[in-house]
């Protein structure tokens, strides 16, 4: 079997498997909902309104993509962690290693269907600020900043994160792997150095997408200075080390495999 | 629920849910001997463990182990209710947390490492022992209530894990709103160390301090009933593991 087909394949039944999950929505539909309602009705909407930094139209696009950045993430890392913990639980992996198709790609196709299938949601709640924004503006070309915002700040970050949740859940349990990346998020990314405690969040490596916010759209809240050579390294350093955790499942379940 | 029966219910849920908070616990002792090397006070730091860090891993355990049971269709067909058999697993998840927490907020206190806000006039000693415990109880009680009510409603480990870590994540972010809109004061879980409230305090935060502890108790109190009585149908259970 071609090696491409069996990636399409997998992408394509392992984004249909994770589309088609109720809860998943219902979650996605109920944060909707609380950040409409939190800090007021519409608070998080109203102040792409009102604008109270006096920010420039891709200044409070970049704004709207960090806010929902800050927390979205957590929701995708965790929807996604049963994966492949899934495969073992319904015994469909003993059958995969009885199929011809390479390991590598079977879980190429896992990630890719299965993140695709989770940022439809993301991207539908992330469009209710852009249609906000576009709706007070009537400048389409936010639609342009949008797509821009989100690969510069989000997708880095989405990629990454994706790259954990379906990688740890092979060497711990899905509830531990849970617990740990809702702690790692809060720690490394949105704990202030000036706590005292020793964090993540001021160096590149914060998927939160900070540096990239900073270093390419000049964030004027003032939350973070960086410049955008160091949004450039952080979006690598995420990207690389995306990669890496992938080659390193590939070659952590090629070894189960090989001493069954 | 018999000793035999706690035995083995402790060795079906395994290990992990009884290393998990000692592991917690010892993480955080790590991180707080490395910022009093740095003349860092890590009171604060250790406060977090109990109130925030530590509820959230029992209610995530409890989010899972109500939610997906291997055993669900054998369950069903046994003559003891299946809300029963949750319950108990619920209490010992719930127990062991309090256990840990008793301990290490007891050590914190013998090492004058305490985070706990105190009124003008104090209470009698046992009084300000047990109100100080409010701290960390009353938002672990509500984070298993709610996580309860979540695994039920929701039918789905992940998603019922994701609500609860959303709703945990949404109390840290808008801490400062909760905080000043009164009738949030029944869900604001982390007020102790996110609005840095220790040592003796004014009478009148004091008092906002602890109506409001008192009254996530009650808020947590009423999760778990509802949990309780969603425990009755389990059957529901069964078209959620297929859902997965």
């Amino acid at each position: 079997m071609n090696s491409l087909s069996i990636f399409f394949g997998v992408t394509n039944y392992e984004f249909r498997m994770q589309i088609r999950r109720r809860a998943m929505w219902i979650i996605f539909f109920c944060l909707a909902l609380l950040s409409s309602i939190l800090g007021g009705p519409g608070s998080a909407y109203r102040q792409l309104i009102d604008n109270p930094f006096n920010l420039t139209p891709l200044q409070v696009v970049a704004y709207w993509t960090s806010t929902v950045n800050t927390f979205i993430p957590i929701i995708l890392g965790i929807m996604l962690a049963d994966r492949l913990a899934r495969d073992k639980r319904t015994k469909v992996d003993e059958l995969f290693m009885t199929t011809p198709g390479a390991l590598g790609w079977r879980i190429a196709g896992k990630y890719v269907g299965s993140l695709l299938a989770t940022i439809i949601p993301v991207l539908l709640f992330y469009s209710i600020g852009i249609g906000v924004i576009l709706f007070h503006t009537q400048n389409p070309i936010i639609l342009l900043y949008a797509l821009e915002t989100f690969a510069a700040i989000a997708l880095p970050g989405l990629l990454f994160v994706a790259a954990f949740s379906i990688a740890c859940p092979a060497i711990m349990w899905v509830p531990l792997y849970q617990f740990l990346f809702v702690g790692y998020w809060f720690w490394g990314n949105l704990l202030s150095p000036a706590q005292g405690i020793p964090t993540l969040s001021a160096t590149i490596l914060t998927p939160v997408g900070s540096y990239m916010d900073a270093g390419f759209f000049s964030d004027p809240i003032g939350r973070r200075h960086a410049t955008a050579l160091q949004g450039v390294e952080s979006i690598v350093l995420l990207l690389a080390i995306t990669i890496l955790v992938m080659f390193v499942l590939w070659t952590l379940l090629k070894w189960q495999q090989a001493r069954q | 629920m018999s000793f035999t029966q706690l035995r083995y219910e402790l060795q079906l849920m395994g290990k992990r849910v009884i290393l998990t908070p000692i592991l917690v616990m010892l993480a955080y002792a790590l991180i707080a001997t490395y910022m009093h090397y740095r003349n860092i006070d890590p009171a604060r730091f250790l406060a977090s463990s109990l109130e925030i860090i530590l509820p959230l891993a029992a209610a995530i355990i409890a989010t899972t182990i109500t939610s997906q049971d291997a055993a669900i269709e054998l369950q069903l067909t046994v003559p003891k209710k299946y809300h029963v058999t949750v319950s108990g697993r619920l209490i010992l998840i719930a127990l062991w947390t309090l256990c840990i927490a008793l301990i290490s907020g007891i050590t914190f206190s013998a090492l004058h490492l305490g985070f706990i806000p105190q009124q003008p006039q104090p209470f009698a000693a046992p009084v300000a022992f047990l109100a100080a415990q409010l701290a960390w109880f009353a938002p672990l009680l509500w984070l298993v209530g709610i996580g309860l009510c979540l695994a039920m409603l929701i039918r789905n480990r992940a998603a019922s894990t994701a609500a609860l870590c959303g709703v945990w994540l949404l109390e840290i972010i808008f801490k400062d709103y909760i905080a000043l809109t009164n009738w949030l004061h029944p869900v604001f879980l982390f007020p102790t160390t996110l609005l840095a409230l220790t040592g003796t305090i004014p009478q009148n935060q004091y008092d906002i301090w602890l109506s409001s502890r008192l009254e996530v108790l009650g808020t947590g109190l009423a999760f778990i009933c509802i949990g309780w009585l969603l425990l009755h149908s389990p059957e529901r259970l069964l078209k959620a593991s297929s859902e997965e």
